[in-house]
């Protein structure tokens, strides 16, 4: 165990993103029998886009966040739990006893089930295991029986690697990138969002193209990246309170990083689609054409500027309801950039930014009610662990809370609820559904390989 | 790809990697001048590196756009 320990903590935080998965994707290339020269440079492009992509990343959570936390402090509001985000949960996740079990079933699960081709997804995504971690923690804290966390937290591995092979060709559309796909839990939130989306398919206004380059051509200039991120910048750091010289300055950062994010993005193309090539011929020749799909986290979606318009302009939406929704007990703040709709929505709607701001507002309530319920189990996590320091009479919490569907199906149901047994079933059948409709799209318009 | 396409590409990608050290620290040093610099330096890259850098990916990306939306539509018209 402590062997296992070591080796990941070396991989996850001296090593991290940047240049582990370049390495790894290096000695795929060249297994894949590319030429050196070529996967070296592959993989030290796929480094540099790494970097670029977290700084971009960083910045945007850093900036819009800080701005968003402004607004959410100018409310006057205070409740009961105290929303630790994203990054609070993940090393409370990592200080679980049982933690680092999740690496050899992460990896066992997978190599499995591409065995017997019930998957094409490789994932290599290691970065986020502290998902099925937490996944496995909430359930067996409900439940009182860690066995259950473990199931619950296989299957949610299997339905990642479903989701991988659903979205692959949705991911090569949006990014140009072939063979790659984003396995991700947060992007299974557009199960309980699919039947809402085909709903909206039938409105007029919403079933008009409406991604960054339509809104270019319809709306000329302000469909530029620059000046939407120059708009919404401006426009968060008046109501934020920053003034109007502080507001400027925020709308030329964001116009700033709007316009860096498509570059970086094709930096990622640059690199994949050398080793994704080499990897289709040399399953063509050895294994009859078969399709892999490369599973790699969200960020290779981030150049897509829908995802940070919608994003930012469903933060005042989330903080209304986080006030007037009785029974809600967190106020958005390091949660407040709402990563945990926005992913799964942009595949979903085929970035429609009009859907994806829609779909940001129906689900905010779900988030903060996730985010109330699993409050005290967050709470006696911190505690037992002591990786975070939770004050007497207060809650952790994180407000954008992660698939709380689903996670609260999995607690329910495993702890022998009825209804939730039923729901969670209700759930799967509706990710089967959503499985079969996108399969049938993505054959249609060709982005699947036959 | 020639060694001068390569050093080309090597210069714009480290400008590209400036500027974002340059947002970072602009921010962090909440300059509004830095602020606008990036801004200007984005433009640059965009205005004299473009083609260089990703010219041949967006032919391509246009193209596959162009057959995607095709046979949306058809998608779309036959429900």
């Amino acid at each position: 165990m402590e062997t296992l320990q070591t080796v990941i903590n070396f991989v996850l935080n001296d090593l991290g993103a940047a240049v582990f998965v370049p390495a790894l994707m290096l000695i795929i290339g060249l297994c894949m029998k590319m030429k050196f020269s070529e996967a070296f440079s592959s993989a030290l492009t796929l480094g540099i886009a790494f970097t670029g992509m977290s700084i971009l990343i960083n910045y945007m959570m850093t900036s819009m966040g800080d701005a968003a936390q402004k607004l959410a402090e100018n409310t006057g509001i205070s409740l009961s739990a105290i929303d630790g985000g994203w990054p609070g949960m993940a090393s409370i996740s990592w200080a679980w006893p049982y933690a680092f079990l999740m690496f050899p079933l992460t990896i066992g699960i997978n190599i499995l089930l591409l065995v017997l081709n019930k998957t094409k997804t490789l994932n290599v995504d290691m970065w986020n295991v502290w998902n099925k971690i937490f996944t496995a923690v909430m359930v067996s804290y409900i439940s009182g029986n860690v066995v259950w966390g473990f199931v619950a937290a296989s299957i949610q591995i299997i339905l990642e690697l479903k989701a991988g092979d659903l979205w692959g060709p949705e991911v090569e559309k949006l990014t140009g990138i072939p063979g790659v796909t984003v396995p991700h839990f947060v992007t299974l939130i557009a199960t309980i969002l699919f039947p809402i989306d085909e709903l909206l398919k039938k409105i007029p206004f919403f079933n008009k193209s409406m991604d960054a380059d339509s809104l270019k051509e319809k709306i000329g200039i302000f469909g530029e990246n620059s000046v939407m991120g120059a708009i919404i910048g401006f426009l968060l750091g008046l109501a934020s309170g920053y003034g109007l010289a502080g507001s400027l300055q925020l709308a030329v950062q964001a116009a700033t990083a709007l316009t860096l994010f498509p570059m970086v993005s094709k930096l990622f193309s640059q690199a994949l689609s050398p080793i994704s090539e080499a990897i289709s011929d040399f399953m063509k020749k050895k294994f009859e054409g078969k399709e892999v799909f490369i599973g790699l986290d969200w960020p290779i979606l981030a150049g897509r500027n829908e995802l940070w318009v919608a994003v930012i302009i469903t933060i005042p939406v989330l903080l209304v309801m986080a006030i007037i929704l009785p029974g809600n007990e967190v106020l958005p703040f390091a949660g407040i950039i709402n990563l945990s709709f926005v992913i799964g929505a942009l595949l979903l709607t085929d970035a429609n930014l009009g859907r994806m701001i829609f779909h940001g507002i129906v689900s905010a309530p779900l988030f903060l009610y996730g985010a109330s319920f699993f409050a005290p189990y967050i709470t006696r996590l911190a505690n037992e662990t002591g990786a975070a320091t939770v004050d007497q009479g207060k809650m952790l919490s994180w407000s954008t809370f992660e698939g709380p569907d689903i996670r609260y199906l999995f607690s329910t149901a495993f702890s022998g609820s009825i209804i939730g047994i039923i729901l969670l079933v209700g759930w799967l059948a509706l990710f089967y559904v959503m499985y079969q409709n996108k399969k049938k799209y993505n054959s249609t318009i060709g982005m699947e390989n036959e | 790809m020639n060694k001068t396409l390569f050093q080309q590409k090597i210069f714009w990608i480290s400008v590209i990697l400036f500027d974002m050290g340059l947002l970072i620290y602009g921010f962090l040093a909440k300059n509004w001048f830095l602020s606008l610099l990036t801004l200007i330096v984005v433009f640059v890259v965009k205005r004299f590196g473009y083609d260089v850098l990703f010219k041949k990916y967006d032919e391509e990306w246009d193209k596959k756009r162009q057959e995607y939306l095709e046979k949306k539509r058809g998608y779309q018209k036959n429900g």
